[in-house]
């Protein structure tokens, strides 16, 4: 074997992996990218995504009510309108820990006309977090809560 | 010396990750640069949030004392966070303390808050459909505004917290003062 | 005082790193033995005053002078001591100085292991190393000093999170800033080739170890970053494909590509403009895991409003740190000789079958990770889910995995292939064995989950039988065989352990995600579930007083045919300030895997007088200690490699001889 055919193997070999990585990446990120939206543009109807998409903003103070059969409901808001969550946490497991009311929240679901059928509650380990796309549409409503600026 | 092309590969991947991010960077709309700087204040006339007293406008932000604008909402935390520091600064004398609500899911709710953890606004202005929010560019609310001799000085987006209170804003105060 | 001490040795180290990033490179241009001697000195220096400076700081803390606003900011009277100190770091401009003195502790180690290193090889080294230092130091004192002071000092701190009050989280970031920083040593020694022209088998043994210990922290902080997920956050998951945790993997993977492309190198002599390119690469992908992730430009491009200056430093600092390298690449790459050749099915084919695949990895991890900031910068919010990565990482490292397996029967230039059957067969019966085990065990599972577990067992069998061809077990004497084991070099165990890790770890994910049990439930203390073989009662729940919190503690019953195996305590921690609530989840761990309890104030039917029903959650996770045990495996064996006298009395001697043929 010569040394221009070893090349030519590993450029082979180069090549074809990338075009898998390639492959699983264009298959894998049309189906895994998650939609973002806050209370009013879900309210405002235009776009809301049949599938599931993601809806992000404040879990509303009083508003949480939870049932005998470990289902939540509560309301999220982003300072113009809110819409109500319905979760179950026997199907999909407990809240997590920092969830509260009167703090940021990004759910997971369905939009079924009335209310937001929930099937992940998210909730962050980090002490200024706050989720990006949450911070982002809570800037746009008017609400801010960024870390501080020294 | 000869340059081979597949070396030059990895520059030119990582110029092309490089330019997509500034472009990316660069073209997002909410300019971080503070475009009011060192302007007039737009104008403005905003009712009030309480229907028996005044509302707000640009005129009042023109007096001869430094003008302290704070945009809040009652439904938001970080106003909340803050809101010992503007009670301090309602305090002083040489400045004035003015306030714009932005947009109540209840005026009631907003108008017992402030009755309830005290009202530092010489003045409020209500701005409902957030039209002046928008003239004053802001990305959220608290921001903080302070209005020297006509021209808009300083902004703070974010609550007010004991570093900006310290090596900002009450240093600031003073320099303005002599 | 003690704050403008540690202000002020900060400010020296910086001169002294400016000073040590241009006398040793001039010199070594110029040949000035003079200035090329200078650099161990200012290294020593540097390293010192940093020590000093980040002492300081961890004083400041320990007396919790909040006079300091980094920290009044970050810290609290009521924190335990460890968490005074630990807060030191958990925060951006602590962090930061906490890098940079690790950079200098590397640059002083260079130093001093690097006596038998040629003169102006060391020099650019330890030039380019101070290059590094000259940019992080300048960031920390002009963007994010942690020293500066408030006044009138606040009376209390702010910072009492107590989610991160927790030995797994204090001790990750040091480890996985002991990693990210290694690997700078690599990217140092490979621009300094680039400058010398030459990269050869001695360039390979000095880069290799510093690689291995950089690995072994990565390791090491992953895992324990992983571990503390699974124990802390309430739900039994341990990996969020979530930025912080792709920041730290993808030099993870960068770094063992490298590990392996290294051994090329020194062996044969070949893929030595790969390796390069690789140490450039891991360093690059560890700059950018440290800023981006703790500057937060990554969970949103919009973090730059809030802070331009210290975004636009970020940027620029990587730009010209990757940029500048990988022009100085393109330029002199080409210079570095091609070596030795070798087939297709050989040692070597096999190692660059690992690289092609752990880069593909790394650069499909990359780009989950920055697609949303991409898509956030063109106005579209999306991100990128744990699906996505699951999808795309999992097909590309099973082919890894397989060749993993396979490549250390080959031998090197060229690998027999017609002989591989007769030597891997015990491994092929090994495996079917023990799949068939797990099955027959736990039951059937998902197509894709049981594909995954096979992966794991051929890896370790694989190893299993590799070693005992080594050692000719079996085939001679046991003595015999023992004799062997104990002379065999200490690498080749360290490669042993290390894939035996690995398998482990393939091992306890497939098996915990296959056949995990989960109950989750409302009870009234007295109710019991059954999860799988196991019987598990929420006996009670009481009402108890820890150091700075209150807390609810059930006690849970397990049983296991009607005998009591286990108790297990979780809790619900409720902290006064700030008012905080976390779930301590109780885990059992036995051999077969782990039963995790977790309960939580259900809200609901809480009328006054009446029993209370708590929400009860219990898993059982089959072989997910198994993880953790290959993790520590792979430190361990990486640990062994280090050890091995060859990468250590070899380099001596041949540098030595280098040094007489200059």
């Amino acid at each position: 074997m010569k040394r221009k055919h070893q090349r030519a193997l590993f450029v082979g070999a180069g090549l074809a992996v990338l075009a898998l990585a390639t492959t699983l990446v264009l298959n894998s990120l049309g189906q895994s990218l998650n939609y973002f939206l806050m209370p009013t543009e879900v309210l405002a109807g235009e776009d809301v995504p049949q599938g599931t998409f993601q809806l992000g903003g404040l879990v509303s103070d009083g508003s949480f009510e939870a049932d005998d059969e470990m289902g939540v409901s509560f309301q999220v808001e982003d300072g113009s309108s809110s819409l109500s969550v319905v979760y179950d946490q026997v199907a999909h497991g407990l809240l997590p820990d920092l969830f509260r009311e009167g703090q940021g929240v990004i759910v997971e679901g369905q939009w079924d006309g009335s209310q937001f059928v929930a099937s992940r509650v998210l909730a962050k380990h980090d002490e200024n977090y706050m989720p990006p796309e949450v911070a982002e549409g809570l800037k746009e409503m008017g609400e801010w809560r960024g870390e501080e600026t020294p | 010396m000869k340059i081979k092309p597949y070396y030059i590969l990895p520059i030119v991947v990582f110029i092309g990750m490089a330019i997509f991010l500034f472009v990316g960077l660069g073209l997002n709309p909410r300019e971080t640069a503070f475009p009011l700087y060192e302007q007039s204040p737009p104008d403005f006339a905003l009712g009030p949030l309480h229907e028996e007293q005044p509302g707000l406008t640009d005129e009042d932000l023109l007096g001869d004392k430094t003008v302290i604008l704070n945009f809040f909402a009652s439904w938001c935390a970080p106003c909340r966070e803050e809101h010992p520091y503007l009670m301090a600064l309602s305090e002083r004398d040489d400045i004035s303390v003015y306030g714009i609500d932005y947009r109540e899911v209840s005026r009631e709710k907003a108008i017992a808050w402030l009755y309830r953890d005290g009202n530092p606004f010489a003045l409020i202005g209500y701005d409902q459909d957030a039209r002046v929010v928008m003239e004053w560019g802001l990305a959220g609310v608290p921001e903080t505004f302070i209005v020297h001799n006509g021209k808009v000085i300083r902004r703070y987006q974010g609550p007010l917290n004991v570093p900006i209170m310290q090596h900002d804003l009450l240093p600031l105060l003073e320099a303005l003062e002599k | 005082m003690i704050a403008e001490i540690g202000h002020f040795a900060l400010i020296i180290a910086l001169m002294l790193a400016v000073a040590q990033s241009m006398a040793p490179l001039y010199g070594a241009w110029r040949r000035n033995a003079t200035l090329m001697a200078l650099c161990s000195p200012l290294a020593w220096g540097q390293f010192l005053l940093l020590g000093v400076s980040f002492l300081c700081l961890t004083y400041l803390y320990v007396v919790s002078d909040f006079s300091v606003q980094n920290v009044f900011l970050n810290s609290h009277t009521q924190k335990p001591l460890l968490y005074k100190v630990s807060g030191v770091w958990g925060n951006h401009e602590g962090s930061i100085l906490l890098w940079a003195l690790i950079l200098a502790f590397f640059g002083a180690a260079v130093a001093m292991f690097g006596r038998r290193l040629p003169q102006t090889f060391k020099a650019r080294v330890l030039g380019v190393q101070a290059l590094i230092g000259v940019g992080f130091l300048s960031f920390s004192l002009f963007t994010s000093n942690p020293f500066i002071r408030l006044n009138p000092a606040p009376l209390e701190g702010q910072g009492l999170n107590p989610l991160l009050q927790d030995p797994g989280l204090a001790f990750h970031p040091p480890m996985l800033y002991l990693g990210y920083v290694g690997l700078s040593i690599a990217f140092s020694f490979a621009i300094a080739a680039l400058l010398e022209g030459r990269v050869n088998a001695l360039w390979a043994r000095w880069v290799r170890p510093w690689t291995l210990a950089a690995w072994c922290f990565l390791t090491a902080g992953i895992a324990l970053g992983s571990w503390w997920a699974y124990y802390e956050l309430g739900w039994g998951g341990w990996w969020f494909w979530d930025p912080v945790e792709n920041a730290s993997l993808m030099p993870w993977l960068a770094a063992t590509a490298l590990l392996h492309s290294a051994i090329v190198v020194e062996k044969r002599e070949t893929l030595k403009s790969w390796t390069v390119l690789l140490a450039i690469v891991a360093f690059s992908l560890s700059l950018l895991g440290t800023f981006i992730v703790r500057s937060g430009v990554l969970n949103s491009v919009h973090a730059f409003a809030s802070d331009p200056t210290r975004g636009v430093y970020i940027l620029g600092f990587l730009f010209v740190v990757v940029g500048g390298s990988l022009v100085l690449y393109a330029v002199r790459a080409s210079t570095l000789q091609a070596g030795g050749m070798f087939a297709a099915v050989s040692r070597e084919g096999g190692l660059v079958w690992n690289n092609l695949f752990l880069a593909a990895a790394t650069g499909t991890v990359l780009f989950g990770t920055l697609f949303p900031m991409l898509a956030d910068a063109f106005g579209y919010k999306v991100s990128v889910a744990a699906p996505y990565f699951n999808a795309v990482f999992v097909p590309l490292m099973i082919p890894l995995l397989l060749v993993m397996a396979v490549g250390p029967f080959l031998a090197w230039k060229r690998g027999n292939i017609a002989a591989l059957p007769g030597r891997i067969w015990p491994a092929v019966i090994l495996l079917l064995v023990g799949l068939g085990l797990a099955i027959w065990w736990q039951g059937a599972a998902a197509p894709l989950e049981i594909l995954g577990l096979a992966t794991g067992i051929w890896l370790l069998a694989s190893v299993l039988v590799e070693l005992a061809g080594r050692i000719n077990l079996f085939r001679t004497s046991l003595g015999g065989s023992m004799k062997r084991a104990v002379d065999l070099p200490r690498g080749a165990w360290g490669m042993s352990v290390a894939h035996a890790g690995m398998g482990l770890v393939v091992i306890g994910m497939a098996a915990s995600i296959s056949w995990e049990r989960e109950v989750i439930s409302l009870k009234y203390p007295g109710d019991s579930s059954t999860l799988g073989a196991y019987e598990i009662t929420l006996q009670d729940v009481a009402l108890k007083q820890g150091p700075n919190y209150r807390y609810h503690e059930g006690t849970f019953i397990v049983r296991r045919d009607g005998a009591v195996i286990a108790t297990l305590y979780p809790e619900i921690r409720n902290y006064t300030d700030p008012v905080t609530q976390t779930t301590e989840a109780a885990i059992y761990p036995l051999i077969s895997g782990d039963l995790y309890a977790v309960i939580a104030e259900s809200g609901a039917n809480n009328i006054p007088g009446e029993p209370k029903r708590w929400g009860v959650r219990l898993y059982h996770k089959p072989l997910i200690g198994w993880m953790w045990l290959g993790a520590f495996m792979m430190f361990v064996g990486g640990g062994l490699s280090l050890s091995d006298r060859r990468l250590r009395v070899g380099v001596a001697q041949k540098a030595k001889q280098a040094e007489a043929s200059v």
